[in-house]
């Protein structure tokens, strides 16, 4: 196990070297300058923007832009934000708590809902159940997040007035605060996961539950939850966990619609606002970040896959 | 270990409930079952799988079970221990086990008796393992299910004793090892100990131990399974298609015809002078010894199985006899009847039938 570990921890060093690449070149493609963004709306002269664009360094070749950034960036040193004027490493520390908070969260909500009913409406398939829950999934899916949200904050912020309807309040200002203005982001964000995952686990747990050695488990006149959850749902978690995994970075992904439905200021919003005023370092550093998040969660996705499946522990 | 949980006597009703044939029962039945009926619902309603079998074994016998694929002798199995899949079900009979009518049983009150009194050994070593478990897990836990005082120390010890018994090596280690770290001999092996581990098992249920093992390997976990039977006067229900494990194994043979017993007796009675066509047939398939004959001339039973769905309205065997009668055989269906003590064969011409040789190069 621990040798598998090391493995897929020295898998990595390629996949970061290509992933930092891609964001060098896909940041610059972009069209526009930040220069632009920098001056504004202010009136200045040719001389003025080229002075600008010779201080950020960005009238050098562009291969010798790329040598230098490389291995800075590798350090996790991105340099200043041209926006903010601060270190884009600051910045990004501020704003990940928040990001990773909502995508976790929204994870835990995913796989506390998700599992449970995909196992449910396996045993009971066709019931009212598994009914209900294929209605939901399916809408959870079709539905797009950031609607969702905006119906959300309609429904529990507006009419209700239950939640409030956006911003972020850190945990210092306790736990409450912080977490109503957490939880409808988290439901917008997980509402088609949990789709995706109940679809993933019922039909899983459908095949497993005919395999022999589930009947074999009644037949040793086990229990039938200790039939269900464990001889059954541990073979059923190798595909979900894969699944999970994949989730996770969809979340990611959406984090970035929802973070600006729900005005939070994390790494998704840094990003948009990054991008529309080409402040390069603070977008390569946001999305190297986010980018880092998902290596690591398929890290941790494929050490439980080995848990749960001891014949991937011995491969060579 | 002496610790027996007492199966309930209260829903003892004697046996001689449904009086439908003369019973061809044994002595001292470790299981009796009565006019068994399984059906499937399908398009065209519903199909039976086990149409009214009569079926009795002896404490301490090997019944062997013989029939070809689709025959229901799986369904008869999994019928004892009250796991038919769904959409299957019992629409008849009854399946007395220690003074109880197992049919009866909700599944809660079923549960002491699986794995503890009636166990299974399933066709495939394979699958019948949980890939995801250590087998230690997977033996302990039938004893965590049915001697919940024991300590896993204790439980581990019983484990790895009967692993040895079944003829496993270095039995303690083998407990912290995966499925797939063993050979399909051993599986079996294990799948065996599992089954006899609570060492209370009156009846257990062998359904092809042996069909997906080659022949060496097969060979001997038949010889451990004639050694623990011996060994615990323990009955077994052997559900075969290969006649030459009953001939090595079982005591008694019921010859099984799409969902009904064709032909039951001694397994010497059997082999010597078997009455039913299809029983003939099963014979004559066997493979010769010496100079062989070309492939293409294996001698085979003509057609095949006929649909469970469609029927013949007579005798289920009809289509394939080579000595059917068009104005009995295909009127009625046979009733199973008594040619001398201990023998039943279902066939309106029993009587009429020429004397059967077996080809003597024939090697059950």
């Amino acid at each position: 196990m621990l040798t598998y570990a090391i493995r897929r921890v020295l898998a990595f060093v390629p996949t970061i070297f290509i992933t930092l690449t891609l964001i060098f070149v896909v940041t610059r493609l972009v069209p526009g300058s930040p220069v632009w963004a920098l001056i504004g709306n202010q009136s200045v002269d040719a001389a003025r923007m080229e002075e600008i664009t010779r201080q950020l360094g960005l009238d050098r070749p562009i291969l010798e832009q790329y040598l230098e950034w490389l291995p800075r960036v590798v350090t996790g040193d991105f340099g200043q934000s041209i926006f903010f004027g601060r270190p884009v490493a600051e910045i990004i520390l501020e704003r990940m708590p928040i990001t990773f908070a909502l995508t976790l969260l929204a994870m835990i909500v995913t796989i506390a809902v998700g599992i449970p009913l995909g196992i449910l409406a396996a045993i009971r398939r066709g019931g009212f159940l598994d009914y209900i829950g294929n209605i939901f999934s399916s809408l959870g899916m079709a539905l797009p997040s950031f609607w969702l949200g905006f119906m959300l904050i309609l429904i529990f912020a507006v009419e209700l007035q239950w939640l409030p309807a956006s911003g972020y309040r850190p945990l210092e200002f306790g736990f409450w605060p912080w977490l109503s203005r957490m939880i409808l982001p988290v439901i917008a964000l997980s509402l088609a996961q949990i789709g995706l995952i109940a679809r993933m686990t019922r039909s899983t747990m459908i095949e497993v539950l005919g395999m022999d050695y589930v009947t074999m488990a009644r037949a040793k006149g086990l229990r039938e939850h200790v039939v269900i959850l464990k001889h059954a749902l541990k073979n059923a978690m190798i595909q979900i966990i894969t699944v999970i995994g994949l989730t996770f970075a969809l979340g990611l992904g959406g984090s970035v619609i929802i973070e600006n439905v729900f005005a939070l200021p994390g790494l998704g919003q840094l990003i948009t606002t990054a991008a529309i005023r080409r402040d390069y370092p603070t977008l390569e550093g946001g999305i190297f970040y986010l980018t880092l998040v998902a290596l690591v969660t398929n890290l941790i996705v494929d050490l439980a896959y080995a848990y749960f499946n001891p014949r991937v522990r011995y491969g060579k | 270990m002496k610790h027996v949980a007492p199966i309930p006597a209260e829903s003892q009703t004697g046996t001689s409930g449904s009086g439908t044939t003369a019973f061809h029962g044994a002595a001292e039945p470790a299981l009796e079952i009565r006019g068994l009926q399984v059906r499937f619902p399908s398009d065209q309603g519903p199909v039976s799988v086990i149409d009214g079998i009569d079926l009795s074994i002896a404490k301490g016998e090997i019944l062997g079970l013989v029939g070809e694929s689709g025959c229901g002798k799986t369904m008869l199995a999994r019928s004892i221990l009250r796991l038919i899949p769904p959409p299957g079900r019992v629409t008849g009979g009854k399946i007395m086990f220690d003074g109880v009518d197992l049919l009866g049983l909700n599944h809660e009150r079923m549960r002491p008796i699986r794995g503890d009194k009636i166990a299974i050994v399933l066709q495939e070593p394979m699958t019948s393992l949980n890939p995801a478990l250590r087998i230690g897990d997977q033996i302990t836990e039938v004893l965590k299910a049915h001697r919940p005082l024991l300590s896993q120390a204790e439980r581990n010890a019983l484990a790895s004793d009967l692993l040895e018994q079944v003829g496993i090596q270095m039995a303690s280690q083998r407990l912290t090892q995966y499925p797939h770290e063993l050979s399909g001999g051993i599986r079996q092996r294990v799948v065996i100990a599992m089954a006899l581990v609570c060492g209370d098992v009156r009846l257990l249920i062998a359904d092809e131990p042996t069909t997906a093992l080659d022949v060496t390997i097969q060979a001997q976990i038949l010889e451990l399974f004639t050694r623990l039977q011996a060994e615990r006067r323990m009955a077994v229900l052997l559900i075969t298609h290969d006649l030459g494990v009953i001939a090595q194994t079982a005591h008694r043979v019921a010859v099984m015809y799409a969902g009904r017993i064709v032909e039951i007796a001694e397994v010497n009675q059997l082999f010597d002078s078997p009455r039913h066509p299809y029983t003939r047939g099963l014979l004559l398939s066997l493979p010769r010894r010496g100079v062989g004959l070309p492939k293409s001339q294996l001698p085979a039973i003509a057609g095949s199985v006929p649909k469970l769905s469609n029927l013949p309205s007579g005798c289920s065997f009809y289509d394939r006899c080579p000595h059917h009668l068009e104005d009995r055989c295909q009127v009625s269906v046979p009733a199973l009847e008594e040619t001398r003590p201990g023998s039943w064969v279902r066939c309106h011409r029993w009587r009429e039938l020429p004397a059967f040789e077996l080809p003597a190069d024939v090697k059950p």
